[in-house]
C-alpha cells in the first residue's frame, strides 16, 4: 500500500491541474449556481481515485470482504476509524447546527467525541478478545441464540439505514451544489455512485481507501480556516483559538472585521448586531434547554458504543492492544475534525449576518461560508469534494456492516447455514444494493437535518445494541431471556419514538405528541430508552437465575477478562 | 468439569488481579469524564442566572413612554432597539419578525408619517455611517414596511423581546480564556482535549498491567 500512494498522489495531481487552471475562470459569484466545472473535475477524480485503490486491494473471499485480513495497524485502524465515523453529520451537519442552535450544537462536538471514551475502556479490548466477525455474530454467541442473532442483524441493518439516511441528504446537498441540479436529481445520482463504488470494492480495498479519505476529509476542512480567519482579520495561525475573540465579540456585536476583506463575496458587510444567544447555554432564542444539551449528549455517547460499524472497527486489528490503541488515534484523529467544526459555524455567523442574505441551507454553511469570504475556487472545490468523501467513506462501512449482517448473520446463520462463499458474496451485494435503494428513497423525503437524523441512529443503537454489549462483556449473569427482555424494551421505546417522529412529519397528531416529543424526542430517546433496556436485561436475567451457559461464562472469564483457567 | 462458580464475571466482583485492576482504571476515569462532562453543564445550570441584553433593558424604558406619549427621541431609540433584535436574523421565528416588524412599522410611521423610503426613514431615526448604524440601515432597508399608526395590537411584543433578549450567563460564561467564553472553550475545545488523554491514559495502563502481570494478547 505504502508503494501506491506516491502513485496515487501524483495521479491526483495531475489530474487536478486541469481544474487549476479551470477555477481561475470560474470564481463563484453565487452560492448555488449553475453547473460548477472544478468541483466536478475534482470530485471525479477523487471518487476515480477511491474505485481504484478498491479495485487494486479488491476482497478475495468472504473473510477479507467482512475483516480486511486483520492486517491493519493501530495507526492505519484509527485513520480507518476516524474516515469511517467523520460523516456528512461531521464534516457538514454539525457547523449546520452550530450556525442555527450554537451552544447546543455543542452537544454533538462533545457527544460525538466523549463516546469514544467509553467505547474504549468498556468495550474495544474485550470486543476483540471475543473474537467474532459482526456486531450480530457476537450478540447471537455470547446469548447462544439464533434468534437473537437474527435480531441483532435486523437492528444492525435498521441502524445502518437510519445512519445511511443523512449522508444520502450530505451526498445530495454536495452533488446539487456541485452540478447545479435539484436535491432530488442529485440525491439519486449520489446514491447510484456511492452504491456502485462500494460494490467495486469489499471491505479491504474500504480499509485502505478509509486512510487516504481521511487526509482528504482532514485537509480539505481545514485549510480554508486559516485563510478565513487571515481575510477577516482574526489570529489565523491556530484560527481554532483564533475564532474565540469572535465568538466573545458576538455578545456585543462586531460592526467592522480588521482583515483584508470587511465584505463577503456578495458584497454584504462582514459584521454581525449583538447576538449573545450563539455563545450563551441553552438559550431560550433557539427553542434549548438545559435538559435537551445533557439528553442528547449522553444519547450521543451511549450510541457511540453501541454502533455496529463502529464495533466492527475492532475486529480488523491483529490484537486486542491494537483495538485500544487504535481507539486513541481514531479519536485524535476524529477531534482533529471537531476542534474546528464550530469555526465554520462562527465565520459563518459573521460572514452571512445581512438580512439580504435570507434563509441558508444549514446543511450546506460550511461550503457556503468558504464560499462567502472568496477563497479560491479550486480550494472550495476541494472543501466540497472532501465533504463527499466524508460521507461516502461513512456510507460504504454503513453499507458494508449492513450487507454482512444481511448475509453472513441473517441468511448464512439463521436461513441457509450451507450457503457457499459464493452464495454468500452475492447475498451480500443484494443487501448492499436493497439497503441503497430503501436509504435513497428515505433521503428524498428530507424529513430533517443531517446531524438529526444521524442522531436518531445513535438512539437506536444505544437502546438496542449497546446494552447488549454492555452486559454480555461485564456480567456473566445476562442470560438469553435477559437480552430478549433489554431488546424489546429498547426496541419498543425506539418504535415509539420514531412513529411519533414519522407520524408529526405528516402532519399526524397521535395521543400526548408533546409528551413524547419533550422526553422520547427522535434526536435523544436513548437517554432514558438504553438505561430501561439495561434494567430490563438485568431484571429478567436475574429472575430467570442468570443461566448462562457454563462454556460462555468460561470463555468470557478467561479470554476476555484474563482469569486464569482451572483446567 | 469446571466448577460453575469460578467463572462468573461481574464488573462489581473482579476476581482475578488483572479484572481487579482494570475495573479500578475503568471507575476512576469513568467518573473524571462524567463529571467533566456533565458535571461541568450542571454547575453551568447551577450557577446561571439570566440577564438581559441593554436592547432589552432599554426596551423596557421605552415601550410604555411611546405608548403613552410619544417623543421622537424615544421613537429613534425604539427603531434602533427593533432593528437591533431583527438583527438575530434567522434566529428569530417567522410570526415574531411579523411582530416586531409591525412594531418597527408603527415607529417610523409615528416618527415621518410621510416617509415612503427606507433612506427617509433612516435619517428620521438618525441612523449614519459609522459603529452599528450601516448595519442598522440594511437591517430598515430589508424590513421596511409602512402602515400603523398606533400600538394598540402589539401587547405580545414585551414576551417576544424577553424571548430574544434573555441569556443565561455567569462567571463561567463572562470569564474570558485565550479570549473564548470560558464555558464556550471548555466545551467546545477543552473536553475534547481531555478525552484524548483519557484515552491515552487508559490504554498505557492497560499495556502496564499486562506488561506486569505477564498477559499475552
Amino acid at each position: 500500500m505504502r508503494k501506491t500512494i506516491p502513485f496515487i498522489i501524483l495521479f491526483l495531481i495531475l489530474c487536478c491541474a486541469p481544474g487549476l487552471f479551470a477555477g481561475t475562470a470560474n470564481a463563484a459569484t453565487t452560492l448555488e449556481g449553475d453547473f460548477k466545472l472544478v468541483p466536478a473535475i475534482i470530485l471525479i477524480v477523487i471518487l476515480s481515485t477511491f474505485v481504484l485503490v478498491g479495485i487494486l486491494n479488491r476482497a478475495s473471499g468472504t473473510k477479507d470482504y467482512w475483516a480486511a485480513g486483520r492486517n491493519v495497524s493501530p495507526v492505519g485502524s484509527g485513520m480507518a476509524i476516524a474516515s469511517n465515523w467523520m460523516s456528512a453529520a461531521s464534516f457538514l451537519g454539525m457547523a449546520a447546527i452550530m450556525y442555527g442552535s450554537g451552544y447546543h450544537g455543542l452537544a454533538y462536538v462533545v457527544g460525538w467525541t466523549g463516546g469514544y471514551v467509553l467505547l474504549l475502556v468498556l468495550m474495544a479490548g474485550q470486543i476483540r478478545r471475543y473474537g467474532k466477525y459482526t456486531a450480530a455474530d457476537f450478540i447471537g454467541d455470547r446469548y447462544y441464540s439464533r434468534g437473537l442473532r437474527a435480531a441483532g442483524a435486523l437492528l444492525t441493518i435498521f441502524i445502518s439505514i437510519t445512519y445511511c439516511v443523512g449522508q444520502f441528504a450530505g451526498i445530495g446537498l454536495m452533488f446539487k451544489w456541485i452540478l447545479g441540479i435539484n436535491y432530488n436529481l442529485a440525491v439519486l445520482i449520489g446514491g447510484a455512485v456511492v452504491l456502485t463504488y462500494t460494490l467495486i470494492s469489499g471491505m479491504l480495498g474500504v480499509t485502505k481507501n478509509m486512510q487516504i479519505q481521511y487526509i482528504i476529509i482532514i485537509v480539505s476542512f481545514i485549510m480554508p480556516l486559516f485563510i478565513i480567519a487571515y481575510k477577516l482579520g482574526f489570529f489565523w495561525g491556530v484560527p481554532q483559538i483564533g475564532y474565540g475573540e469572535m465568538v466573545t465579540n458576538f455578545s456585543d456585536g462586531i460592526f467592522e472585521v480588521k482583515g483584508i476583506i470587511t465584505e463577503n463575496v456578495l458584497g454584504q458587510r462582514a459584521a454581525i448586531l449583538p447576538q449573545p444567544e450563539y455563545a450563551m447555554p441553552w438559550d431560550a432564542a433557539h427553542g434549548t434547554t438545559a435538559f435537551q444539551w445533557i439528553a442528547l449528549c449522553f444519547a450521543l455517547m451511549l450510541g457511540t458504543a453501541g454502533l455496529p460499524h463502529v464495533i466492527q472497527r475492532f475486529y480488523v486489528v491483529p490484537k486486542a492492544r491494537d483495538a485500544r490503541w487504535s481507539v486513541v488515534w481514531g479519536l485524535f484523529f476524529i477531534c482533529l475534525l471537531y476542534w474546528n467544526a464550530p469555526v465554520y459555524s462562527a465565520f459563518a455567523k459573521i460572514l452571512s449576518s445581512s438580512p439580504d442574505m435570507g434563509v441558508l441551507a444549514k446543511d450546506a454553511i460550511v461550503v457556503y461560508t468558504a464560499q462567502l469570504a472568496g477563497i479560491f475556487p479550486l480550494i472550495v472545490a476541494f472543501l466540497a469534494a472532501g465533504a463527499v468523501s466524508a460521507a461516502f467513506s461513512t456510507v460504504s462501512g454503513l453499507l458494508m456492516a449492513g450487507a454482512s449482517a444481511f448475509s453472513h448473520d441473517f441468511y448464512f446463520n439463521t436461513l441457509n447455514p450451507k450457503a457457499s462463499e459464493k452464495t454468500q458474496m452475492l447475498m451480500a451485494r443484494i443487501g448492499t444494493i436493497a439497503m441503497a435503494i430503501i436509504v435513497t428513497g428515505i433521503a428524498l423525503l428530507k424529513l430533517g437535518l443531517i446531524a438529526n437524523l444521524v442522531a436518531v441512529a445513535f438512539s437506536l443503537a444505544a437502546c438496542t445494541i449497546f446494552p447488549l454489549f454492555l452486559l454480555g462483556i461485564w456480567w456473566s449473569g445476562s442470560n438469553r431471556q435477559g437480552a430478549w427482555a433489554g431488546v424489546i424494551v429498547g426496541a419498543g421505546i425506539s418504535v415509539v419514538a420514531i412513529t411519533y417522529f414519522i407520524a408529526g412529519n405528516f402532519g399526524t397528531l397521535l395521543p400526548a405528541a408533546d409528551f413524547v416529543k419533550k422526553w422520547l424526542n427522535p434526536w435523544y430517546f436513548a437517554w432514558i430508552g438504553a438505561p430501561l433496556a439495561i434494567v430490563a436485561n438485568v431484571a429478567v436475567s436475574y429472575i430467570t437465575g442468570r443461566d448462562t451457559p457454563a462454556e460462555i461464562k468460561e470463555f468470557l472469564a478467561t479470554k476476555v477478562h484474563n482469569q486464569a483457567p482451572t483446567h | 468439569m469446571a466448577d460453575k462458580r469460578n467463572f462468573e464475571v461481574s464488573f462489581f466482583k473482579p476476581k482475578s488481579e488483572a479484572e481487579k485492576a482494570n475495573t479500578r482504571l475503568i471507575t476512576i476515569l469513568v467518573i473524571i469524564w462524567a463529571v467533566a462532562v456533565f458535571g461541568f453543564q450542571f454547575l453551568l445550570i447551577g450557577v446561571g442566572k439570566p440577564m438581559e441584553e441593554k436592547t432589552l433593558t432599554d426596551f423596557r424604558v421605552l415601550w410604555p413612554k411611546v405608548q403613552s406619549s410619544p417623543a421622537e427621541a424615544d421613537l429613534q431609540s425604539l427603531a434602533r432597539v427593533l432593528l437591533t433584535t431583527l438583527g438575530k436574523n434567522s434566529t428569530i421565528k417567522e410570526s415574531d419578525r411579523d411582530l416586531i416588524r409591525k412594531a418597527l412599522a408603527v415607529t417610523v410611521s409615528l416618527l415621518h408619517p410621510d416617509s415612503e423610503t427606507a433612506d427617509g426613514a433612516a435619517e428620521k431615526i438618525g441612523l449614519g455611517d459609522s459603529g452599528f448604524d450601516p448595519l442598522l440601515k440594511d437591517q430598515l432597508s430589508f424590513h421596511y414596511t409602512t402602515g400603523g399608526s398606533d400600538y394598540s395590537n402589539l401587547s405580545e411584543l414585551p414576551g417576544v423581546m424577553e424571548r430574544y433578549l434573555i441569556h443565561n450567563r455567569s462567571f463561567l460564561t463572562d470569564t474570558s480564556f485565550l479570549k473564548f467564553p470560558f464555558h464556550y472553550f471548555y466545551t467546545a475545545q477543552f473536553l475534547l482535549i481531555l478525552f484524548i488523554v483519557l484515552c491515552i491514559v487508559y490504554a498505557k495502563a492497560v499495556d502496564k498491567i499486562h506488561t506486569r502481570l505477564g498477559i499475552e494478547e
